[in-house]
Formats: C-alpha cells, structure tokens, sequence
C-alpha cells in the first residue's frame, strides 16, 4: 500500500512541476490568456467536453478508424514482409521500392488519397494503413532474415514443411522485430490519422476537434483533445504492446524486460 | 546390408578460386544400434560430412545408403543435435520442443505430449517439462534437444559435437547421460567430435579423419565393457592409439 | 559480370522502379482515374524539369531543409543530454519517463494549431513542430544507449582512474554512440512528416509541403507528384550520404555494429 503510494507520487510529481510551470508561465508570460490558458481552464473544459459526450464521440470516431486502418496496414505489411524474407526474388523487386517509399511521410499521399476516394471515411482509413505498412514491412523483412538458420535446419531435419516452418519457427523466431515493427506502425498510423482529420474536413474526430478550435481561438479545448491524443497513445503501449510482449517474446527470453 | 552406409563421398565447395575439396573419397557403415565416433582436428570437414549424412548438403560424388536405399534431402529418418545451445526453439517450452517433429508427422496431441514426456523423462528433465529453454543451463538445453532429436524415432541419430560447449563437469556427467540414453533406445549414433577421450569413452568404433581433404585414416574398434573407466590402463592404451593415428602420417 | 555483387542490386534497383513505373503508368492511362489525377511518368518528369529550370524547386527544398536542420539541432542540444542524464542518474529518469510516455506518443502536428496560435505562421512555428517531433527520439535512443553501455568497460575506466567527466566523455559517449545515431535518424524520419504536415497546414508560400498542398487546390497532380518523388530522393539521399558515412566512420569502424554496405 504505502509502496504503491509512493510510486503514484512519482509518477505524478513531474506533471505537478510542469503544471507550476506552465501556471507561472500563463501568469507572467507574454501570451494572452485566451493563448495560453491557465491549467484550472484546461481541466474545467476537459471536464465540460466530456461530460456532454463531445470529446468521446470525437475519440471513439478516432480510434475506430484507426484500428481499421492500422489492422488493414498490419496484415499486408507482415505478409509482405515475410515473403520478402523468404523469397529471393521478392526482396530484390520489393526492397527498392520499400526504401524509397518509407522515409516519404505518409501524410505526403494525403492529397492523392483525397483526390482519388473522396472526402470521409474511406480515404482516411485507407491512408492510415497504407502509411503504417511500411515500418511493419521493414520489421518483418528483417525479421524473417534474423531467423537463426539452426531453427530452420532443426526443424527441417524434423521434416517440417514449408508452410508449417513458416507458421511454427520463421513467424515466432521473427516476431521480437514484428512487434517493434508493429508499434511503429501504429505510432505512424496515429500521426497521420491526426493529421488527415485535420486537413481534409472529416466533420468528427479528434484532429477535427484540434484544429476546428482554432477558428474560436479556442486554446483549451486544442490543449484537451492533445491530452486525449496523448493518453489513448499511452494506454495502447501499455495495455496492448506490453502485454503482447509480456507474454510472448518477454516470456520466451528473447527479449529483455 | 549395413544399417547406413557412405559410399565413396567426395564433397567440395565452391569458392572464388574454383572448387575447394573438403571431403574425398569417403566410405565407411554404421551397423544397427552401434555408436559410431568421428574424430579429427578442426576443419577436417567432419561437420560436412554430417551436413552430407543430414542430407543439407548434396555430395559432389558418392551417395549414403539408409537401409540399403539412397537417401536424398532432408527427412524423418534422421535427427540431429547441434553445437549450439540456440538450436531450441525459444517460442516453445522444453516439452513442445520435444514434440515438434511429432507434430510434423502427425501425431495426435494426447500422444505426442506423451511420448515427449517420456523422453524427456529419459534425459531426467520431467520436472522442467514447461519451462522455456532460456530458463533452462546449457547442459539441460542440449539434453532437451537430445530428447527432441529421438522422439520422433529417426533411424539415426546424429550428434555435432553436442557437449563442446560445456563446462567440463557438465561434459562427463552428459556423457555418462548419453551412454545410458543410448543403451535405453538401442539407437544407432553418429557422433561427430575432436575430442579423443570422449570418442574412447562413447564408441564402440571410431572413425579417424584427416584433414585437407578429408579422409578416412583409420578406424578403431573400442570392445572395452561399459561404463568405461577412463583412468584404466586399457582405455588410455586406446586413447593413444587414436591419438597416434590422428598425429601420424 | 565481374562484380556480381554489385551489379546485383542495382539490376534489381533498376527493376524494381522500372516495375513501379510501368504499374504507374498503366495505371495512369488505365481511365480509372480522371488523366488531370494520374499524370503519366513523362509528366511528373516534365513537371520536375519544370520547376528545376525555374528555380522554384530549389527555393522550396532550402525552406524545407533549413527548418528541419534548425528543428532537428535544436531538440539534439535539448534531448541529448536530457537522454544521457537519464541513462546515468536514477531519479532523473524517474522524472522523465512518465513526462516522455504520455508526450511522446501525441503526434507532432497535433500541435499545429496550437503553436500557429502562438507563434504565428512561418518558420518559428515550423521549426518548433519540427522540434518537437524530432526530440523524443533522440531521448529515448540516448536513454537506451546509455544504459547499454557495458558495465564492464566503465568498471575497466573507473580502474583506470577515470572521474565522471571522463568516463562520459571517453566512455559513455561513444558507448552509446549506435542508438545515439539510431536516435537522429529516426528524428530525421520524424521532421521530416512535421515538416510536411506543418507546411501543408501553416501555409507560408515556401517549402516542398506547401507546394503539395497548394497543387491540390488546383489539382495540380503532376507537381504533386514530383514533390512527393523530391522528398523521397532527398530521405533517401541523407541516409546514404550523412547517416551511413557517420555510421561506417564510427560505430561501424569499431565492429559495434554491422555497417550497411555501399
């Protein structure tokens, strides 16, 4: 109990100081307080947006879209990832076109998904998959290539056919990258989905929320939907990639906790 | 018939400056339920040669006969025990280890755990059935993959050196494990080492290699009782016998 | 074919772009989409010479580039030691990491609005996106090496007499210098999207972002497609020329790591 206690109060003593902070700045600062309002005005509209269901709805329009999207980037990029891996000629024409699409942000495609699928739904989520693929590829690909050769030759030499050697040695001895692979994607997949319900006038979600409170210099309400941002982003790495890894490659000792 | 047999196997790789020949002209057989050792230095080839038995690497000439037949690739009839400690797979606790090949073939869930079971009991690992192998030491890890390499009953069991990468101690009590695991299943061993003192105390017959390329130099037969004692006079005579083969010209 | 291993992956290179050309221009001519949408190849190309002539193109990558070296050196003077200090001392790490975890995952230009609100469109709110985006990297990846620095080589130097300045700078530094330079490059990676995204958004007239978005209001797909092709040479281009020369010139000079060939 007390333990606990005191691990609470370290977790929360950084925030504390960076409220003081931000308090002392809002007060002798040289922003106006509409700009830069104080931490009492934050967590009064914080409060305010959730308790008439707007700041949810916007979150769950949000999230759903980014697991659809992000699920869709996923399975395509470890399938492609995997044979790219395993199939000789699959590296050397995918690998190319790999390298030079990674680094171009996946926001740069938004205009052509928009100019092609419309407005909505359909180009947002296809974007969000599309942009998280890639690092899930590159994981996966260099996953695939870190399979130790013993396990395959073990295997082998047990008489596995290929497509058990996939599923039973090659996926489980490549997924400690899978999975960084994975957590990049999803990261990829957050930043752009953002940035698109920002730019192409979605009528909900939290980029819309961000970016509609600008009209009204709204700076709170900015300040409350980055929180929410920033808060569904942590509870997806603790709640989903911790345990995953937890109970998969942490368990297995091939990974250090 | 010989239980397996090597027929003239002549092996080269190749590299920048043409074909480097690491085996020539290889022949000997193995008889049914005898434990064969293949000693030599280092680089003598004595890993591509079980590479070749494996059937992961294709002679140049020559062919291995299993029961009178060629064998081509890779199968069931043969397992393998590596060197390395990492060949576990670290996904699988020891007993699902154990049961991979059974899988491969088949084998119903009830049994397989079963049969793992028993194995695993014979190397005197049943109570560390559901542990991962990170969590087992390296002399437990190579008794799993021992019981992994004879669960799913291949003809033959082939060894790499299995022991090279333990602590003394380790060595001669796996050694002592070995010999018993091997009266217990009756199976025929081919058992690559470098090391003399083990082959004597392990063989009933050992193959001497010598290097570049490699060829057979010698084979002696070991008839001394088990368990050997490897401070009798009649074990370092034999000791030396081999040592001198290896040695001479 | 006297070097195969060179001629290998360029061969494959060559196809590869060759294949996606082909897809692209077929695609292109396909009528699936409005021909205005799907510019064929000869006029992306068109399109770069174009804007290569009159020196817009130029002009344009400058603006992108000053904003995220000026971003990028800002959050490595600010996240470097902030990193380092963590790896080394307990409580400053407890102090970080729960800051860290609940900003990092918040995507830069989330902050978009809020920092026009503050600094105005132009290249202050540009640069700070950019600095903001491109520090949490570096944080962490300064954190991790240095907490991967093996014991033994600062026991080795604490024998040998080193104080705690010298162990930093003779030790630790160049101990955790592979995730240190992982750290830039995923910082790069980083501004370069808030980059992007902050141009697109705090519309300044300049900067290859800019001219995407602003080629979409006019439905200039051909320029939008060349900027998109700059970007992908110029990603490409620092992490052949920059990131792999630092990397072959010091970690992987010392067998820390396995440099990427060529």
């Amino acid at each position: 109990m007390r333990r606990a206690l005191i691990s609470l109060a370290e977790v929360v003593f950084p925030f504390v100081v960076v409220g003081i902070l931000w308090q002392a700045f809002h007060l002798l600062g040289p922003f106006p307080p509409k700009l830069f309002p104080g931490v009492e005005t934050i967590v009064s509209t914080f409060v305010r947006l959730v308790g008439n269901g707007i700041l949810p709805v916007h979150a769950l329009t949000t999230i759903l879209r980014l697991i659809v999207g992000f699920l869709l980037g996923a399975v395509l990029g470890v399938v492609a990832g995997i044979v790219m891996g395993r199939y000789r000629w699959a590296e050397d024409l995918l690998v190319p076109v790999v390298s030079v699409g990674n680094p171009i942000p996946g926001l740069a495609y938004a205009p052509l998904f928009v100019i092609w699928f419309g407005l909505g739904n359909l180009p947002a989520v296809l974007l969000v998959g599309f942009a998280a693929a890639f690092p899930v590829v590159v994981n996966t690909w260099t996953g695939v290539k870190a399979v130790k050769a013993i396990w395959i030759r073990a295997a082998e030499s047990m008489g596995a056919p290929e497509h058990q050697l996939f599923r039973k040695v090659v996926l489980p001895g490549a997924l400690p990258y899978v999975l960084t692979g994975l957590r990049l994607g999803l990261a990829r997949a957050w930043r752009v989905l953002v940035a698109v319900e920002m730019l192409t006038s979605v009528s909900v979600g939290l980029g819309w929320l961000i970016f509609g409170a600008r009209e009204f210099l709204n700076t709170d309400v900015m300040l409350a939907g980055i929180a929410v941002i920033g808060c569904v982003g942590l509870a997806l790495e603790k709640l989903v990639f911790q345990k995953l890894e937890e109970f998969t490659v942490v368990r297995w000792g091939m990974m250090a906790r | 018939m010989h239980h397996l047999e090597l027929r003239s196997i002549t092996f080269e790789y190749a590299t920048a400056d043409g074909p480097l020949t690491a085996l020539r002209e290889l022949s000997f057989a193995v008889e049914p339920s005898e434990f064969l050792c293949v000693v030599g230095q280092s680089g003598c080839g004595k890993t591509t040669l079980l590479n070749v038995v494996a059937g992961f690497l294709k002679p140049t000439r020559g062919a291995v006969l299993l029961g009178g037949k060629p064998v081509t690739g890779k199968g069931f009839d043969r397992g393998i025990v590596f060197q390395d400690f990492a060949q576990l797979f670290p996904w699988r606790t020891a007993q699902r280890n154990v049961e991979f090949g059974l899988e491969m073939k088949g084998v119903p869930r009830a049994e397989r755990e079963e049969v793992a079971l028993r194995f695993l009991r014979l190397v005197k690992l049943e109570k560390f059935a559901r542990s991962y192998p990170h969590e087992l030491s390296g002399g437990m890890q190579q008794r799993v993959a021992i019981a992994r390499a004879l669960a799913y009953n291949p003809a033959v069991l082939l060894m790499d050196e299995p022991f090279a990468a333990l602590d003394a101690l380790t060595r001669e009590e796996m050694q002592r494990l070995l010999v018993d695991v091997w009266r217990e299943t009756k199976k025929t061993v081919i058992y690559v080492t470098h090391n003399v003192a083990e082959a004597v105390y392990l063989a009933d017959r050992i193959v001497v290699l010598t290097p570049h390329p490699g060829t057979v130099k010698a084979q002696v037969r070991i008839a001394m009782p088990r368990p050997r004692d490897t401070l009798s006079v009649e074990f370092l005579e034999c000791q030396r016998e081999v040592v001198g083969h290896l040695g001479g010209r | 074919m006297r070097h195969p291993g060179v001629v290998r992956p360029i061969l494959g290179t060559v196809c590869s772009f060759g294949l996606a050309a082909l897809v692209w221009e077929s695609f292109a001519r396909s009528g699936l989409f409005a021909p205005a949408l799907t510019p064929s190849v000869v006029a992306i190309g068109a399109a770069l010479g174009r804007m290569l002539l009159d020196g817009t193109l130029l002009r344009h990558v400058l603006y992108t580039l000053y904003r995220i070296l000026a971003g990028l050196a800002l959050a490595a003077a600010v996240g470097l030691p902030i990193g380092m200090l963590m790896g080394r001392f307990r409580h400053v790490e407890r102090f970080f990491i729960p800051l860290v975890s609940v900003l990092s995952p918040i995507p830069s230009l989330a902050w978009v609005p809020v920092f026009i609100l503050w600094f105005g469109l132009g290249n202050t709110a540009a640069i700070a996106l950019v600095f903001y985006a491109a520090t949490f990297p570096i944080i962490l990846n300064a954190w991790t090496g240095v907490r991967s620095v093996s014991r033994l080589w600062i026991r080795a130097a604490e024998a040998m007499g080193a104080d705690e300045r010298v162990l930093f700078q003779k030790v630790v530094l160049p101990g955790s210098m592979p995730f240190v330079i992982t750290g830039l490059r995923q910082a790069f990676a980083r501004s370069w999207i808030a980059v992007v995204g902050g141009e697109m958004i705090a519309a300044t007239s300049w900067g290859l972002g800019w001219v995407i978005f602003d080629s979409k209001e006019f439905l200039n797909a051909d320029v939008m497609m060349a900027s998109l092709v700059v970007i992908g040479i110029l990603g490409l281009a620092f992490e052949r020329l920059i990131f792999q020369a630092i990397e072959r010139r010091t970690v992987g000079l010392w067998g820390m790591v396995k440099a990427v060939a060529g």
